[in-house]
């Protein structure tokens, strides 16, 4: 097992800054990285995979820089982009043995684990289809099985089940939890449902900076007696809309059922409610951290 | 995992019956800047430093048993899977070019047309820098980068390998064109290797000068709207016969030298580019 120590890592591309001031260990597990959209995610996972390099700051691989370890470092990685681009006239199969052939797996090797991924992912039937010819969330599953060819001890998914139904995210959300037993696994995500189920511990990132580090629990108490549920007249929601932060809202009839964050009653006949982990990351992304 | 956490700390009774209850309060920076003022003053010697990093090295390496191929096998998989289409169209490319020098060998066979020919031989050897410019773009910007940049077998040594292929066919086509327009209209190949190589590097250096210039990189019409008229301009700068006397070879050979220079400096630059990783993904976030 290994672990992954970042010390005040920075990126800045001309006057923008992607990540800010990250310092955080990350050892075996599954980390669920969270945040809006621009939010520093990817760029923070691009640096982690030795793509970007950092503009200032250190990664470290069991106390060793990233850098330093080159090769060996990216043996032990697996990495599925958020779009990752494929030679179209590709089939499954020849695409998963190119990339064999680039993390350097003996060719035996690469066949056996080549049949049990596609298996795995589902593509078995298709292995010798064209890859212009897959739907997106085929294609993200043979990223997803490229990812896994070198049987990594860092994982690295971004968005990994974007683009995929529900049987299939159900299914991914499962190998992922099982693979996080004994590796490091970071999974970046807009879907907070599946880092609520398989996450053992959230990354909340806003604005470049990470705001959160820790277990779901610490997260959820971090909302705690600031979320509500009510009942409003349809008359009164636009207005509730432009005061408080609506976490869900659901029409009975004449009335509206409404579920908000806010750290004061907003509603008269409000009752508190069971805070969820999208409550939590709604409560930390709209009243905690910076904005540029 | 929480390092926010502030330890808290109390000291009490102490022997002699003096009681002590003190609350230290620390923040993980002032932590953290105690321990680095602390460890400034601590003198370094830098041979145990690299030492442990070595031993550290090994030990990472002997932890991580992965099965790897031997170099020779990994190069022959690499060449099985690697997409094939575009140098088998370079090579097409290539024998295509050597081929209408030989017909135009048998339209213009007199000492009078020397001219047309050593023309020929200048021009037709850029059309293969295309190929050259949209391998090495089909390998780092086509999307693929990105993800071979996190392999073992790394995008830097795929370009390099890219480049040594393209760069090798590209030679053997101007050489045998060289060989074949010198022999038969009896000029020195010196000569005619400086009037056929300036061009072919003036026109490398500017495909590749484009390919770090991210506006023209990432779109293939605006890279050849760039490139069309530097073909014009090469073609309409190298028909003065004054450029064609003995006494101007000092400016041919001039010319080769500050191509070599320029063109080896933009593969420093593009493969530093290469290494910082920006022109992989051009999405920032």
């Amino acid at each position: 097992m290994h672990r992954l120590e970042l010390t005040d890592l920075n990126k800045t591309f001309r006057n923008k800054t992607a990540v800010r001031d990250i310092s955080v260990s990350l050892e075996h597990g599954v980390y669920g990285l969270l945040g809006e959209n621009g939010a520093g995610k990817t760029t923070l996972m691009r640096m982690l995979c030795g793509i970007l390099e950092p503009t200032s700051g250190t990664i470290l691989c069991d106390g060793i820089p990233i850098r330093q370890l080159g090769g060996d470092y990216r043996m032990l990685l697996g990495y599925l982009p958020q779009d990752f681009g494929y030679y179209k006239e590709f089939t499954a199969l020849r695409f998963l043995h190119y990339m064999a052939a680039l993390k350097a797996l003996p060719e035996e090797y690469a066949h056996s684990r080549i049949e049990e991924l596609l298996e795995l992912v589902d593509l078995t039937a298709e292995r010798k289809h064209r890859l212009k010819t897959f739907s997106g969330g085929m294609i993200r599953r043979i990223g997803i099985a490229q990812a896994l060819l070198n049987d990594p001890e860092i994982l690295m998914l971004d968005e990994p089940t974007s683009g995929l139904d529900p049987g299939e995210r159900v299914r991914f959300r499962n190998i992922i939890s099982s693979l996080g037993k004994n590796r490091l696994v970071l999974l970046s995500t807009h879907i907070v449902s599946d880092v609520e189920y398989i996450a053992d511990r959230i990354l909340l990132m806003k604005d470049g900076s990470l705001l959160h580090a820790g277990d779901e629990s610490l997260l959820l108490s971090k909302a705690a007696g600031c979320v509500w549920k009510c009942l409003v007249p349809e008359a009164q929601v636009e207005l509730l809309e432009r005061q408080r932060l609506i976490g869900n809202l659901r029409h009975h009839g004449p009335e509206v059922e409404l579920r908000i964050i806010s750290a004061e009653k907003p509603w008269p006949e409000a009752e508190p409610a069971e805070v969820t982990l999208e409550d939590a990351y709604l409560y930390c992304i709209k009243y905690t951290g910076r904005r540029r | 995992m929480n390092r926010h956490k502030n330890p808290n700390r109390k000291r009490t009774a102490d022997k002699k019956g003096f009681r002590l209850t003190q609350s230290i309060q620390y923040s993980d920076h002032a932590l953290k800047s105690m321990f680095t003022a602390a460890d400034a003053l601590l003198p370094i010697d830098e041979t145990r430093r690299a030492g442990t990093c070595r031993l550290l090295q090994h030990e990472f390496r002997s932890r991580t048993v992965r099965p790897l191929q031997d170099n020779r096998l990994l190069f022959v998989s690499l060449l099985r899977y690697t997409d094939r289409h575009l140098p088998c169209l370079h090579l097409l490319g290539c024998i295509a070019m050597l081929l209408m020098l030989l017909t135009m060998s048998l339209y213009f066979p007199t000492p009078q047309d020397a001219g047309v020919m050593v023309f020929a031989s200048m021009t037709l050897p850029c059309f293969l820098v295309f190929f050259s410019v949209f391998e090495f773009r089909q390998i780092c910007f086509a999307g693929m980068g990105e993800l071979s940049k996190t392999c073992f077998f790394h995008i830097r040594q795929l370009a390099a390998l890219s480049m040594i292929f393209s760069g090798i066919l590209n030679l053997i086509a101007v050489s045998a064109a060289i060989i074949l327009v010198g022999r038969q209209w009896k000029i020195r190949l010196l000569h005619l290797g400086l009037y056929v190589l300036v061009p072919f590097l003036f026109m490398q250096c500017v495909c590749f000068g484009c390919m770090l210039l991210e506006k023209i990189r990432r779109h293939t019409w605006l890279c050849a709207a760039f490139l069309l008229p530097a073909a014009v301009f090469c073609l309409a700068a190298f028909q003065r016969p004054a450029l064609y006397t003995e006494s101007a070879l000092f400016f041919w050979a001039a010319a080769l030298f500050a191509g070599i220079v320029i063109f080896a400096g933009e593969m420093k630059l593009l493969f530093a580019k290469l290494d910082k990783g920006e022109i992989l993904c051009t999405d920032w976030n």
